[in-house]
């Protein structure tokens, strides 16, 4: 369930993924809002993405 | 452009952080490598799944990070006007054709509900009544502690009463008040000679709204809803600083 698996990402991960995927920022402004680097905020996001779809079952679709 | 840059790049470049000669570069790799598209289409689909449930989660820190990303902006708590606008430019910038029909990007612009004006000007009506001499507080304490007890017993719910007197917001009481016949806890803070009341009281939905300002005959009215609570914020304190007030009341639990 998607509604668990947001609940158990670490804060500062569902904090980037909120304001990316909900707020429509970019990193710089991310960066920005959170107070971290930007190399910090993609490797958030790329970790919480990672993390959300192992969890969802998506990391496993057939190749077609 | 080799698999292992690729997976490093893949990120921004769905989120269209990319440089244009970066951008072709990965678009040249997707075309050819299996592997790596494999791995770009679960970011697609992970990612459209986020926004579709993010929007209506629930969790408070959600809704922290959204007020921190609108005090981010200039014109902070303004109601949306359309609030995927620069998501919208950005892709028919890039030439790519987006139904606006997608649920996630406008359902903030949906979100506000029918009778929102009969509950604003109820709203103002109560702040108005207590402004009358002896109206404004049942429990008259600067003391949290004795405030939110008080209710008990009272109402059906506990409010929230944070302790905001370091930021220039002291507590000066609550009370029992009335908005469209329904009781509803009123917290009381001041700034200067101003009085600002917090209403609140359970909401019907469920889902999270950041906080959205409007203003009614001279005073200022925020509205946002949280963990299942209607919060209106009133106050004839300018809208900036009732601003800074109603993110401080926000991100203070």
């Amino acid at each position: 369930m998607l509604e668990r698996a947001i609940a158990t990402l670490p804060t500062e991960f569902r904090e980037v993924i909120v304001l990316r995927e909900v707020e429509g920022l970019s990193y710089k402004e991310i960066s920005d809002v959170v107070g971290v680097p930007m190399g910090t905020v993609m490797s958030r996001l790329a970790r919480a993405r990672k993390r959300l779809a192992s969890a969802l079952g998506l990391d496993v679709l057939e190749a077609s | 452009m080799r698999c292992a840059d690729c997976r490093d790049a893949v990120n921004a470049y769905l989120d269209d952080e990319l440089m244009p000669d970066e951008r072709r570069a990965m678009q040249e790799h997707l075309a050819s490598c299996d592997d790596c598209r494999q791995e770009h289409d679960v970011l697609v689909a992970t990612t459209r799944k986020l926004k579709e449930g993010l929007v209506r989660h629930r969790a408070p820190d959600v809704l922290k990070a959204r007020i921190r990303s609108s005090l981010a902006q200039p014109d902070a708590f303004a109601p949306p006007a359309n609030p995927s606008r620069r998501s919208w430019m950005r892709l028919a910038a890039a030439g790519v054709v987006v139904a606006v029909a997608s649920s996630a990007l406008t359902f903030g612009a949906m979100q506000r509900p029918l009778g929102q004006r009969t509950a604003t000007s109820d709203v103002l009506s109560s702040h108005i009544r207590s402004l009358m001499p002896g109206h404004l507080v049942d429990i008259a304490s600067t003391d949290q502690h004795n405030v939110k007890p008080w209710f008990n017993g009272r109402l059906d719910l506990s409010p929230a009463v944070p302790r905001l007197d370091s930021l220039g917001f002291p507590l000066l009481g609550g009370r029992v008040d009335y908005v469209s016949g329904r009781p509803v806890a009123a917290i009381v803070y001041g700034r200067r000679q101003h009085v600002i009341n917090v209403f609140s009281w359970p909401a019907t939905d469920a889902s999270a709204l950041v906080p959205a300002a409007s203003t009614e005959k001279g005073y200022h009215l925020v509205h946002w809803r949280t963990e299942g609570m209607e919060m209106w914020a009133v106050s004839d304190l300018n809208l900036a600083e009732l601003r800074q007030f109603v993110a401080a009341f926000a991100l203070s639990s």
